[in-house]
């Protein structure tokens, strides 16, 4: 019974969480934790920060984790499945709709500006949130504790401006590596 | 080589090794999808991407499903959505057995750290090269940077952001051209 409940709740949010990753973990704390009592917060808040931690869309991580704590391997597996189900079942709309759509250069310049937007404001959004972390502790910047920020920071963007082009998954690859390098000198 | 496989392997790549959730994978995807593989122009991409982000769901796995399509049909959705589900899926239950002894290790956690810092840059640096990229016209680059100055502050949800610079952004161009077609009269 507690599957299908999960399946029902996962589905639930597949369907109403626009906004990607960060819109479904406050959906998803408002059905497992305050809804159904499946988790405590505490708990909750351990499996979004892993989740964020963790490789991966921050949405399926955190469904992964919350089926994994409730029912087990086959409670992930159902969690996970659930919130994409609404997923495949759109998209065929769309790109069955799509067809029939024919766009404007206007309605194109549009899009585009408003794409430009959202990604401006998701990497904003995520960079602040990495900067609070230092100011966590009464509000005082450990000089020692930024430098790698700013290391890594800066090393990105210039690799990601050479004349020659970086793959960007390499680019990644470096900039985790240098923050674990840094890490063990200062 | 088999395009529904290369997706698979691609989106299973990016999902394995992106931190920072669906919105920083979008400049990796594009990478490889649009400068590796060629599958599709740079304008499509995005054109897609437009498209999705008005539907609710997962970020990642709904750019995966709809570019998947638009290289290989329904084969290429599937085998896009699974290897973009694959790995966060096993790491996470590798993570869940081992939480304590995960969040402990100084090696795993300055790696990741690092990367987060990464996705964040990379998302701001793309979105500025998109202005150029895209051949925005230059009447409207201050609006984007007025629009997103207000969503922010309002922190609006991403929906709303996209319907509403959609429907501003098509007013502004629509004055914008009776008023150069009067003046040109």
């Amino acid at each position: 019974m507690i599957f299908v409940k999960l399946m029902l709740s996962f589905i639930k949010i597949g369907f109403i969480a626009f906004g990607g990753g960060y819109a479904a973990i406050s959906l998803i704390q408002d059905e497992i934790v305050t809804t159904h009592n499946w988790l405590t917060i505490t708990e909750y808040l351990d499996i979004i920060s892993l989740s964020q931690m963790t490789p991966g869309p921050i949405a399926i991580n955190t469904a992964t984790f919350v089926g994994f704590k409730i029912g087990g391997l086959s409670g992930a597996f159902i969690a996970t499945f659930s919130i994409v189900l609404p997923s495949l079942l759109l998209i065929y709309l769309l790109v069955i709709f799509n067809k029939k759509i024919k766009t404007s250069q206007l309605f194109k310049n549009s899009i585009n500006c408003a794409v430009i937007i959202l990604i401006l404001t998701a990497g904003v959004k995520l960079l602040l949130s990495i900067v609070n972390t230092y100011f966590s502790y009464g509000g005082v910047i450990d000089i020692l504790e930024i430098i790698p920020f700013i290391v890594v920071a800066s090393l990105t963007l210039v690799l990601l401006n050479l004349k020659k082009k970086i793959k960007i998954y390499w680019i990644v690859l470096i900039a985790g590596s240098t923050s674990t390098i840094l890490n063990f000198i200062i | 080589m088999n395009k529904s496989y290369t997706l698979f392997k691609t989106f299973f790549k990016i999902t394995a090794l992106t931190v920072g959730g669906g919105y920083a994978m979008i400049p990796i995807i594009e990478d490889e999808l649009v400068h590796n593989y060629k599958f599709m122009s740079e304008e499509r991409f995005f054109q897609l991407l437009g498209r999705v982000q008005v539907l609710p769901g997962v970020i990642a796995i709904n750019t995966a499903l709809i570019c998947g399509y638009e290289v290989d049909k329904k084969k290429g959705a599937l085998c896009s959505a699974l290897g973009a589900i694959i790995p966060p899926f096993i790491i996470i239950l590798l993570a869940a057995l081992f939480i304590n002894k995960f969040k402990e290790n100084k090696i795993i956690q300055s790696f990741f750290n690092g990367a987060r810092i990464a996705a964040a840059v990379i998302l701001i640096d793309l979105s500025f090269k998109l202005i150029k990229k895209r051949k925005i016209d230059y009447y409207l680059i201050p609006f984007i940077f007025l629009f997103f100055g207000l969503f922010y502050y309002f922190k609006f949800y991403a929906i709303f952001i996209l319907l509403i610079s959609v429907f501003l952004f098509s007013a502004i161009q629509f004055i914008r051209n009776i008023i150069y077609r009067s003046k040109s009269k």
